[in-house]
Parts: C-alpha cells; sequence; structure tokens
C-alpha cells in the first residue's frame, strides 16, 4: 500500500507537509521577533554599557548588581503594590457589573457590553490626556470638588499615586469586565435561587456560589490587569509625578534619556520574572494550559526514548 | 433584592466612570479658552491650528501607512496560524506553536518594546519606519490568530468534506467554501490589527526613530511641551478615526454568515 | 444476487486504538443496507472509509467492480448525507442542491432542470431560496439529502441522518426515505444506533460491535436469530439464562438445564453437544402466563409476579423463579378479555414454545 502518500491526505495526529508550510511564517517570525529578543534581554542584563550608548563586549554580574541598589528596590516594590491596587479595584468594580450585565435580557446585553467597550476605541494616550484635562488643577473635577467642600484647597489631584492608579484603573477596566461577564454568562443563575431556597442569604449565596463558578473568569480578569499594570509606562509617566515613577519608566529612561541598555535590559528581565509568576500560577489553575504543558512534557520524554 | 440594585448602582458608577473624561475632552476641543476649565465660547480654532501643523499631517501618514503594512502582514500571518492551530490540534508542533502566539499577549508593551529596541541595537539596524512595522506585524500576529482561531472555532469542517464529496477540488473549496465563511472573521483580525497599529504608543516610542513619529508619538510629545487645547482637537479628530474602524470591525464580527 | 458494493477485510486503527478489526460485506444493488451498533463501535469509520474520508490501514472498497480503495472522495460515484447535514451556511436551498452539477460545469440551464426535479422531490419548491439556518430540521435533512442524489451517485452513504430530529419528525423523516429511496432507487448504506430505524428501512442490517461485524441479515433474521449474545440483546429486549446442553432429541432439537428451572426440549439452531455450556436468549413476548400449568407441550416453570407495568398496548409483569428475574411482555387482545390479569404476588406458570429459544454458545462464532 502506499500509505505514506495516503496519510498526505487525511491527517490524525502526525505533521504533514502542509502543517508544516502553513505553520513556518507566524512561527519563524515570532521566533525571530519575539522569542530571541526575549532571551536577548536576559543575555544583555549580563553585559555592561559602553560609552556610546551601545552594548560593551564581555560578561559581568555587574549590571545585575546595579539594579538591585536600594532605590530600584523601592520602584520594585511599589510597581508591585500598585498592580495589587489596580487589580483589587479592578475586581472589586468588575464583578458587580459583569454580574449585571449576565443577569440583563440577552437581546440587551451586547449593547450593555458595548457600552463599557466604546471609551477602549479612544486612543491609549488620548485618554491618559483627557484625565490630565480632568484632574488638572484649574480642571473641571477638582473645581468642582473644592465647590462642593469635598477637598482641602491644598490638595492636587494630578501628579501623584493617586492619579496613577485612577487612570490605570480606567485604562484596564473593561479588560477586567469583559472575562467575568463571559463566564457570569454561562453561569447558571438558578443555582443562585437554589442556594436562596435552600436559606443563603443573597451576599452569601453571591459570595459562595457565584464567585467560585466564575473562578476561570476572575483569574483571567487578575491576569489581564495585573500584567499591563505591572509594566505601565505611559501613565505614570504622563500623570504620576516625581513619586509616580514605576519599573515601565525606569526602563524607558535607561533607554532613551539616560541611556545604558544593559542596565535596562537587567529592569526588563527581572519585570519578566515577576510576570511570570501569576502566569505560571494561572497556568498550573487552567486544566487547558495544563494540558498543553503535560503534552509538552510527554513530547520531551517521547525523544529521550 | 438589595444585591441586584447594589450591581446596577456599580454599573452606572462605572459608565459614569468610563464616559466622564471623554465627554470633557470633546467639549474641551470647541472651547475658545487656552488652558481650558472656563468655557470662553464656542470656536473651531484648534482644529483650524491643528490642519495647518505640517508636522501633525505627516505623523497622520505616518501612522496609517504603518497600520495598512502592519495589518496586511500580520493578516496573512496570523490567518495561516489560525488556520494550523485549528486543523492541527493534535500535533505536538502546534502545542509548541500554540504556546508561542500565546505568549505575547501575556508580554507587556514595555518589555516587548524594550527587548526589540536590544535587538535593533546588537544587529545595528537603523531605527525608523521599517523597525516600527516589524514591531508592530509581532504583536498583530497574535491578536489577529485568537480573532481568526475564534472564527474558526464556529468552522464546520464537515462543510469541507461535503463539498469535496460533491466533487470539488481544493481551489473550488476555498473559493466557494472556505473564503466566504472565513472572510468576515479574517476582515475583523484585520480591523483588531489595524486599531491596535494605531492605538499603540509604548512599542513605537521604544523601536521608533527619525521620521517614524506616529500619531500617539506625537501626542505625547505635544503632552510633554506643546499647548493642551491643539491636543484637545487631535484628539477628537483621531477618536473620530478609531471609531470609524472599531464600527466597521464590530459589524464584521457581529454578522452572521 | 451479485455484490454490487464490496468492502474487502478492512482494519483500522486511530492510534493505539483499533476501531474496525476486519470488516466484510457486500451491499446489492438497489437495497438499503443499515450499519447499527452502539456508538463507538466502528460503523461511522466504515462509512466514512467507503466515501473516501479516512483510508483504511488494510482491505480494499469495490464500486461495481472495480477498486476503489486510493480513489479521492470527489472521483467517487458516491455521496454522502452528513450527520449534521453540512449544508452550506452562506448559501441559498436552491445553491446547495446545484453545488454539485455547477462544479462538474454544467451549463445553468441544465443545473436549474435538475435543481428544480430535485426540489419537486424533496417538497421544498417554496424555500428555493431560503438559506438553511431558517428552515428547520427535517427540510434541512431533506436538503442534504436532495443535494447529494442530484449528482446520480452509485450508492448513497447516510450518517445518522436523523439523529438531530425529534422522535415524531424521525418517524416521518423515516417515510420520506423510504419514498426518496423507492423513487430513486440507489443504492442505500445507512448509518444507524437506533434499531428500530434499521429495522423500519433495511432490506439487510450489520450489526456492529467493538470494530466487528457480529451478525448480517435481514430485520426478522436478526431479530429472530440473534448469532451472538450482543446481538441479542442489542436489537429488541430479550431475557438471559445460563445453561447447559443435556440430551440430544431427535431431529433439530436437545434438552437444555437452565439451572433452577428444570430442563426443556429447546431448538439446537448451533448444532450443539451434550454437555456445552449455553447462554438462552427468550424475547419477553414470546412468554405466555398461566395461572395453572399448562397442559400442552409448551415448556413452563412456577414463578412468582413481584412487578406489574402498564404500557397501554401492553403489560409487562417481572416475575421471579428461583434466582432469575424474567421480563414478559403480553400484548392486550381482545379475545382475552375473560381472561383474568394476574397481580402482584400471584403465583402463576411461564410457558413457551421450544421454537422460540435461542442458543448462543457461550464462545460467539467469531
Amino acid at each position: 500500500m502506499n500509505s505514506q502518500q495516503k496519510s498526505e491526505k487525511h491527517i490524525r495526529g502526525g505533521s504533514t507537509v502542509a502543517e508544516y508550510l502553513l505553520t513556518i511564517p507566524s512561527f519563524v517570525w515570532l521566533c525571530i521577533f519575539f522569542l530571541v529578543p526575549t532571551i536577548l534581554v536576559f543575555a544583555i542584563a549580563f553585559r555592561t554599557a559602553d560609552p556610546f550608548g551601545g552594548i560593551d563586549s564581555g560578561w559581568t554580574l555587574e549590571t545585575i548588581a546595579n539594579v538591585l541598589r536600594a532605590d530600584y528596590v523601592s520602584v520594585f516594590w511599589r510597581t508591585i503594590w500598585v498592580s495589587c491596587v489596580v487589580t483589587a479595584i479592578c475586581l472589586l468594580l468588575g464583578i458587580p457589573v459583569g454580574y449585571w450585565i449576565a443577569q440583563q435580557n440577552p437581546k440587551y446585553r451586547y449593547w450593555y457590553l458595548l457600552a463599557v467597550i466604546i471609551p477602549l476605541w479612544t486612543n491609549f494616550l488620548i485618554r491618559i490626556f483627557a484625565w490630565r484635562v480632568l484632574l488638572h488643577p484649574e480642571g473641571f473635577l477638582r473645581r468642582t470638588l473644592l465647590w462642593l467642600g469635598l477637598i482641602p484647597e491644598d490638595l492636587f489631584l494630578l501628579n501623584n499615586m493617586g492619579a496613577v492608579i485612577i487612570v490605570t484603573v480606567y485604562t484596564c477596566l473593561p479588560f477586567a469586565i469583559l472575562p467575568i461577564y463571559a463566564a457570569a454568562e454561562k453561569f447558571n443563575f438558578s443555582l443562585i435561587e437554589a442556594a436562596r431556597d435552600l436559606g443563603a442569604s443573597r451576599f452569601y449565596a453571591f459570595r459562595s456560589i457565584f464567585l467560585p463558578g466564575i473562578k476561570r473568569g476572575i483569574i483571567t480578569a487578575i491576569l489581564v490587569v495585573f500584567i499591563p499594570a505591572m509594566g505601565s509606562y505611559a501613565i505614570p509617566d504622563l500623570v504620576g509625578g516625581a513619586d509616580g515613577e514605576l519599573l515601565g519608566n525606569k526602563i524607558a529612561i535607561r533607554a532613551s534619556a539616560n541611556r545604558n541598555l544593559p542596565e535596562a535590559a537587567a529592569l526588563a528581565a527581572l519585570l519578566s520574572l515577576i510576570i511570570t509568576v501569576p502566569v505560571l500560577v494561572a497556568f498550573l489553575k487552567q486544566k487547558r494550559v495544563f494540558r498543553i504543558i503535560t503534552n509538552l512534557r510527554r513530547s520531551a520524554g517521547d525523544s529521550t526514548k | 433584592m438589595k444585591s441586584r440594585y447594589t450591581s446596577l448602582l456599580v454599573t452606572l458608577l462605572v459608565l459614569a466612570f468610563m464616559y466622564m473624561p471623554i465627554v470633557m475632552l470633546v467639549s474641551q476641543s470647541f472651547n475658545a479658552s487656552r488652558y481650558g476649565g472656563k468655557w470662553t465660547g464656542f470656536s473651531l480654532k484648534w482644529y483650524e491650528a491643528l490642519f495647518n501643523d505640517y508636522s501633525v499631517i505627516n505623523a497622520a501618514t505616518n501612522t496609517i501607512v504603518i497600520g495598512l503594512a502592519a495589518t496586511l502582514f500580520a493578516t496573512i500571518i496570523g490567518a495561516c496560524a489560525a488556520w494550523t492551530l485549528n486543523k492541527y490540534k493534535r500535533s505536538k508542533l502546534q502545542t509548541l506553536h500554540y504556546g508561542l502566539v500565546y505568549a505575547p499577549l501575556v508580554v507587556p508593551d514595555v518589555l516587548m518594546g524594550i527587548s526589540l529596541l536590544l535587538m535593533f541595537v546588537s544587529m545595528k539596524v537603523d531605527l525608523g519606519l521599517t523597525t516600527v512595522i516589524l514591531a508592530h506585524i509581532t504583536f498583530c500576529v497574535s491578536f489577529v490568530t485568537f480573532t481568526v482561531l475564534a472564527r474558526l472555532q464556529d468552522f464546520d469542517f464537515n462543510l469541507i468534506q461535503a463539498a469535496e464529496d460533491l466533487g470539488a477540488g481544493n481551489a473550488r473549496i476555498f473559493l466557494k467554501i472556505i473564503l466566504p465563511l472565513l472572510g468576515p472573521g479574517i476582515a475583523a483580525g484585520a480591523m483588531m490589527a489595524f486599531t491596535l497599529s494605531m492605538d499603540d504608543f509604548v512599542v513605537t516610542f521604544f523601536v521608533g526613530g527619525p521620521g517614524s513619529t506616529t500619531l500617539p508619538v506625537k501626542v505625547y510629545s505635544m503632552m510633554k511641551h506643546g499647548p493642551p487645547a491643539i491636543i484637545n482637537a487631535l484628539s477628537v479628530i483621531f477618536m473620530a478615526l478609531t471609531f470609524t474602524v472599531a464600527i466597521a470591525g464590530q459589524f464584521l464580527t457581529r454578522k452572521k454568515f | 444476487m451479485q455484490d454490487f458494493f464490496e468492502l474487502k477485510n478492512i482494519v483500522k486503527s486511530f492510534g493505539e486504538n483499533r476501531v474496525v478489526k476486519g470488516a466484510n460485506f457486500g451491499v446489492r444493488c438497489g437495497e438499503v443496507f443499515s450499519l447499527l451498533g452502539p456508538s463507538g463501535c466502528g460503523k461511522t469509520t466504515i462509512l466514512r472509509i467507503a466515501g473516501g474520508f479516512e483510508d483504511p490501514d488494510s482491505g480494499s472498497v469495490h464500486l461495481d467492480g472495480k477498486d476503489i480503495t486510493d480513489m479521492p472522495p470527489n472521483k467517487r460515484k458516491i455521496n454522502t448525507v452528513f450527520q449534521n447535514y453540512a449544508l452550506f451556511p452562506h448559501m441559498t436551498v436552491y445553491d446547495n442542491i446545484a453545488f454539485g452539477p455547477r462544479t462538474a460545469g454544467m451549463e445553468e440551464k441544465k443545473v436549474a432542470e435538475m435543481v428544480d426535479e430535485m426540489l419537486k422531490m424533496i417538497r421544498l419548491e417554496a424555500h428555493a431560496a431560503s438559506k438553511p439556518d431558517t428552515i428547520s430540521g427535517g427540510q434541512k435533512q431533506r436538503v442534504a439529502i436532495a443535494r447529494a442524489l442530484i449528482n446520480q451517485p452509485k450508492l448513497l452513504l447516510l450518517d445518522e441522518p436523523l439523529a438531530a430530529l425529534d422522535l415524531k419528525l424521525r418517524q416521518y423523516m423515516l417515510l420520506e426515505l423510504d419514498r426518496i429511496h423507492d423513487e430513486v432507487g440507489t443504492t442505500f448504506i445507512y448509518v444507524t444506533h437506533d434499531q428500530s430505524e434499521a429495522m423500519s428501512l433495511s432490506d439487510r442490517i450489520a450489526v456492529m460491535n467493538n470494530g466487528v461485524i457480529e451478525q448480517i441479515g435481514t430485520p426478522a433474521e436478526i431479530y429472530e436469530n440473534p448469532r451472538t449474545k450482543f446481538v441479542a440483546s442489542f436489537i429488541g429486549d430479550t431475557n438471559f439464562f445460563n445453561a447447559k446442553v443435556g440430551e440430544l432429541l431427535d431431529g433439530e432439537y436437545c434438552k437444555v438445564d437452565m439451572f433452577g428451572l428444570g430442563e426443556f426440549p429447546s431448538y439446537n439452531e448451533h448444532k450443539l453437544n451434550a454437555g456445552a455450556k449455553v447462554t438462552v436468549s427468550i424475547r419477553p413476548e414470546k412468554f405466555r402466563i398461566f395461572d395453572k400449568k399448562p397442559e400442552t407441550d409448551l415448556n413452563s416453570f412456577e414463578a412468582e409476579v413481584i412487578d406489574i407495568v402498564y404500557q397501554g398496548a401492553q403489560t409487562r409483569y417481572w416475575v421471579k423463579a428461583k434466582d432469575h428475574r424474567i421480563n414478559i411482555v403480553t400484548q392486550h387482545n381482545r379475545c382475552y378479555l375473560d381472561y383474568k390479569q394476574p397481580t402482584w404476588g400471584d403465583k402463576v406458570w411461564v410457558a413457551w414454545h421450544r421454537d422460540d429459544v435461542t442458543t448462543l454458545p457461550e464462545e460467539s462464532p467469531h
């Protein structure tokens, strides 16, 4: 039998020429422009800068030691702290919104969801700029709050950590609502009625039945808020002022104005390591991804046999 | 009923929070006052100033050129990737492939920007339009792939067998079945890519050079140095542009076969 | 009769899993041939091999005397009606049906003639311009059949065509399928897990289990003379008794020792020798219930009624005799109006005829 030629026609499991040909473009592209640069970041962290803003030859631990200095470490902690606060606020606001939309008539849900997404269509920088206008000392918000007597005269809304948190929440919130809504939409709301029927209070039913039911949505929401928040650069740069600098700013400054590429690489490498932690935890929590990892392990085992 | 009111209240607050800055911005762009705040009368002078600024026009051109180039390549690459990821699910190569396409989605822009910058510098490539386009293709590919993949998951592969069964060859199957059914999905992916490319500031900021200033980068430098009122006007025009693309994308994703 | 379509020694595995273990059968020209079995028994794989969508690991496929094992699906004069219809969602009913002839490069006037004829046959002239997602399941099914039949295939493969329909519609579509088959006379291979579909539609049925064809025969042959325990239990209801062949009687009978119940003369279909272990299968409707020992040559034993389920046209009894629970069905028949219905706890006599017994050897014939 010409079984080899025939297996070309219908594929089950094994790889074929057609598969390779169609996989090559994305695979090779992402290897060159994503995988290699990522590895390069870790490699260059062990180099030093040359006086012209380039990268010197020779390997060293000096750069790594440099970025573990006290002032950098405090920026690390601040970045993690701000990201956690932003994530918490996004969940706190996102879960009720997802819960509410999921309970609406299916005909209108799409439009409610769209209403949440539409602000995303505004350019990222313009959204930040809009907040600068709004939070400006002479801007609408501060003057209104002053007029209402809600804030003291000497409180400024812009160029501080509070502004960074507000604007980051603003840019991340729709991304938190989407996965929570997606999970809530699939949630069987009669389970809450069942819990109520068995004597649970509304809040208890929400906490013990609804929240565990949308766990996957919450995990995704945490990921899609926490990670960008950790790498946030433009927001602290534009609304954060001197006290609001985060890790992303340090990397950008080291990459442009105050050029020292190995130091920027070392900071970026540390940032990637920090981000790996929640990603790995989520990966292990989610079966689908877990299956991919076990598959990888199995194929590694196959090749050693 | 109490809890339902709580969630309704939060939803209303969130919507107010989401729209407040945008409404503010649009109204300010028509304000004659230079620094905003006090309303001193309706004016189009900031729009006029904008259209007389050569560098803004230039940045807009760059944005569109980069967007179109990135969209074209990312769509082709992403559509192929989605097809293989869906069709050859069980193969080990695709498990790896999936990871590789998925990873850029969980990496913050700053990391993607710095890593590409490091690579271009190490390879002594001059930063400019080309490097920006290469970078944009890279982050767009993953988004296009997952957009098309979502459509593919609804795609009934029996249709291909049915067409084959009725005597159709590969070319006819592609033209009559695959293209009409996947076209909207691929177009939605392309819209997504164009929107993302137009929206990107961070990666462009890192890998850009002289002559590759895009609108977001222009807005950034104006925010740092320029008069705020012109930015209002620029923002509104930019917003109108993004909305057009995004609405078109929405229609394509919503439309059933 | 000469076999028109033949599968010879088909073997097919997916990875470690051998789903078809040497299938052999022939289909006669013009008949409706069913592949019947539980899900996962390999029947769909056989159909896909016949259609050319799957290649057998070994074995061959013959149509009209020609070996078509290596022929791709679009070259075979075989068409398929897919399980979930696989109608092209972006084309109208008309365009779906016209797909085959247009692919063949036929001129549009001829295509229109053929499509109109098909639409008439499936009685959907009014829906020619509808999109598939606006018509009902039964209508989709008919479009799928028309789309396949318009190419005038020598063989039509139907993969669980009625599985997605509800019971009433399924019964109606069975009649429709029968009518269409009579009208076009094409040979049908029909895959199903539903015994009643297979029984009412087929000329012959192949019962499959675990990748093996257990029995091929007409519906009556398969019901009345199952060759294996699986066939006996899969088609209809039955009672199984472990038993041993006793003394051989003259003719084709033997005594069978049904442990605890007694020795009874039974039909010895497989010509088993004395001492062989067998499974005795007696269908529920073959039993009769008497209030005292019948004075005829019927086999009988005493039992106690433990449950009664009234089902309208019939009544189902569960009786207990020694360790056995036996399932009996009696039709309600006006002739028995004066007959006293047994009730819970009654001692009754359960009787059957020696010819209504199937003795199955412990080891299946395979």
